[in-house]
C-alpha cells in the first residue's frame, strides 16, 4: 500500500480525482486503493465479529471486505453511466480509478472508526448501540467517499443530478449487498455462530426496519423481551 | 418524408457544440456526442445500440424466471424506447410540421437517438445492481419499485436530453408557433411517458408480480 497516497487521498482528494481523469499511473493506484479497502474493511469487520467472539470474528473480517469490493464492482457500471448521461463521458478506466479511489478513502475512515468500535464492545454495549455505531463510522466513510467524489466530478452541469442518482443506487446496492450477507455481528439470543442468516427461516424485515428497531431499542431498551 | 419539408428555414441550423476533445474520444463520448454530420445510419446505429444497451437492463429483471423469461424481459425493457421513438416522435414530427417549426427531420432523428441512447446507457449501468436485487429479493414489491423506478429515470432522462437537443431550433421559431411549442413539447413528453409505462407494464410481467 502506497502511503504516500493515502496521505494524498485524506489530505487532497480533488489533485488524486484529477489524476483519475486524466488517467496519470492508474495501476499503482488502483492496485493501492483495493490494498486499502482490503485493509480497512478486514480491521474494521474484525472489530464489530468481536461483539459475539469466537469464530464470529474470522466471519465479519472475511465478509465486510467482500460487501465493500463487491458493491463497488456492482455500482461501477452505474457511475460511469451515470456520470456520462449527465454530461460526464469519460472512459471506462477513469470511472474505475474515481470509484477505487472513493472506496480507499471510505476505508480509510473505516481504520479510524476500528479503535473506536473495538472499545465499544469492550465497553461491554448492547448489540443495537454497538450496531448504532458501525452504521454511524459507515456514514461518516461514506460522507468521505462522497466528498471525493464530488471533487472527482470536477464543475460543470449534472453535477448534482450525477451524485444524487449515483447516491441512490449506491445505498440501495450497498444495502442490499451487506444484508444478503448478514450477520456480521452475530444474532442475538442465539447461541450458534453461523456465516450467513438463512432467509428461510430468519425473515428480519430488511436492512432499513432493522436500523429503525435499533434506533428505539437505544431509546427505549425491551430487556429480556424476544428480538426478531 | 423528406428530410427538408418540415424546416421552414433555408439556411442549416446550428447544432450543439461538443465540448473541445482533451483526449481520444472516449466510447460514451462517441455515442453521446453530436460530433459528425447526422444521417439516418448513424442515428439508426445509435437507436440500435439504445435497444441493445437497455435489453441488458432486461436481462438483469428476468434473471429469477430462468432463460426465457430473461430473454423476454430483454425484449421488454427497449419495448418502452423503441415504442416512443417509433410511435410518439413520428406523431410529434406530424404536430411540428403543422405548427411550421424550424426543425429538420434529421434534427428530431437526431434528438431521438440521443435521448434513447441515453435511457439505454443509464439503464444497462444499474442492470448488475438489478441482477442482484432480482436475485436476492425477499419481496416482489422492491423489483416493482426498484425496477420502474429505474425505467422512469431513464424515461426522464431521454425526455430531457430530448427537449435540449430541440431548443436551439424551436427558440428561432415564430413568437406563435413558440406559443403552439410550449404546449405541444409537455404534452408529448406526458404522451411518451404514459405510453412507455404502458409498454414496460405489458411487456414486463416480472415487474408486475406485486400488483
Amino acid at each position: 500500500m502506497n502511503i504516500a497516497l493515502m496521505n494524498r487521498l485524506l489530505r487532497a482528494p480533488a489533485d488524486v480525482a484529477r489524476d483519475c481523469r486524466e488517467d496519470r499511473d492508474l495501476a499503482a493506484v488502483a492496485a493501492s486503493a483495493i490494498a486499502a479497502i482490503t485493509a480497512g474493511a478486514v480491521l474494521f469487520g474484525a472489530a464489530v465479529g468481536s461483539w459475539r467472539g469466537a469464530e464470529q470474528i474470522g466471519f465479519s473480517a472475511l465478509k465486510l471486505p467482500i460487501v465493500t469490493l463487491g458493491t463497488l464492482v456492482l455500482c461501477v457500471p452505474a457511475f460511469y453511466a451515470i456520470a456520462a448521461v449527465f454530461g460526464r463521458p469519460w472512459s471506462l478506466r477513469a470511472a474505475v480509478s474515481i470509484m477505487l479511489v472513493a472506496g480507499a478513502r471510505f476505508s480509510l475512515v473505516l481504520l479510524a472508526a476500528t479503535p473506536v468500535v473495538w472499545l465499544t464492545v469492550n465497553l461491554g454495549a448492547s448489540y443495537d448501540a454497538v450496531k448504532l455505531v458501525a452504521s454511524l463510522a459507515y456514514a461518516l466513510g461514506g460522507l468521505a467517499a462522497l466528498g471525493l467524489l464530488l471533487k472527482g466530478l470536477g464543475d460543470g452541469p449534472g453535477k448534482l443530478a450525477t451524485v444524487l442518482t449515483f447516491v441512490g443506487v449506491f445505498l440501495v446496492v450497498g444495502g442490499q449487498t451487506a444484508w444478503i450477507l448478514r450477520p456480521y455481528l452475530g444474532t442475538p439470543g442465539r447461541e450458534e455462530i453461523t456465516l450467513f442468516t438463512d432467509p428461510r427461516t430468519e425473515r428480519e424485515g430488511g436492512l432499513a426496519y432493522q436500523l429503525l428497531v435499533s434506533v428505539h431499542e437505544v431509546i427505549s431498551p425491551t430487556r429480556g423481551r424476544s428480538r426478531p | 418524408m423528406n428530410a427538408q419539408t418540415i424546416a421552414s428555414s433555408d439556411t442549416p441550423l446550428p447544432l450543439p457544440t461538443p465540448p473541445p476533445a482533451s483526449g481520444p474520444q472516449t466510447w460514451a463520448e462517441r455515442w453521446l456526442g453530436v460530433a459528425g454530420a447526422p444521417s439516418w445510419g448513424r442515428e439508426g446505429q445509435r437507436l440500435l445500440v439504445a435497444v441493445g444497451l437497455s435489453s441488458l437492463f432486461g436481462v438483469a429483471l428476468g434473471l429469477r424466471e430462468g432463460a426465457a423469461g430473461s430473454g423476454l424481459a430483454a425484449l421488454g425493457a427497449p419495448a418502452g424506447i423503441a415504442a416512443v421513438a417509433g410511435v410518439a416522435v413520428p406523431a410529434f414530427a406530424i404536430v411540428l410540421a403543422l405548427a411550421n417549426a424550424p426543425v429538420d427531420v434529421m434534427d428530431l432523428a437526431r434528438a431521438t437517438s440521443r435521448g434513447a441512447v441515453r435511457a439505454g446507457l443509464f439503464l444497462a449501468g444499474l442492470a448488475p445492481g438489478a441482477a442482484l436485487l432480482v436475485v436476492t429479493r425477499e419481496d416482489a414489491i422492491t423489483i416493482t419499485v426498484a425496477g420502474f423506478g429505474a425505467l422512469l429515470l431513464a424515461g426522464a432522462i431521454a425526455a430531457r436530453s430530448f427537449a435540449t437537443d430541440l431548443r436551439p431550433q424551436l427558440a428561432k421559431a415564430p413568437r406563435a408557433t413558440r406559443a403552439v411549442l410550449s404546449v405541444a413539447m409537455p404534452l408529448f413528453i406526458l404522451f411518451a411517458a404514459v405510453l412507455a409505462a404502458r409498454v414496460w407494464w405489458l411487456a414486463l410481467p416480472c415487474l408486475t408480480e406485486a400488483a
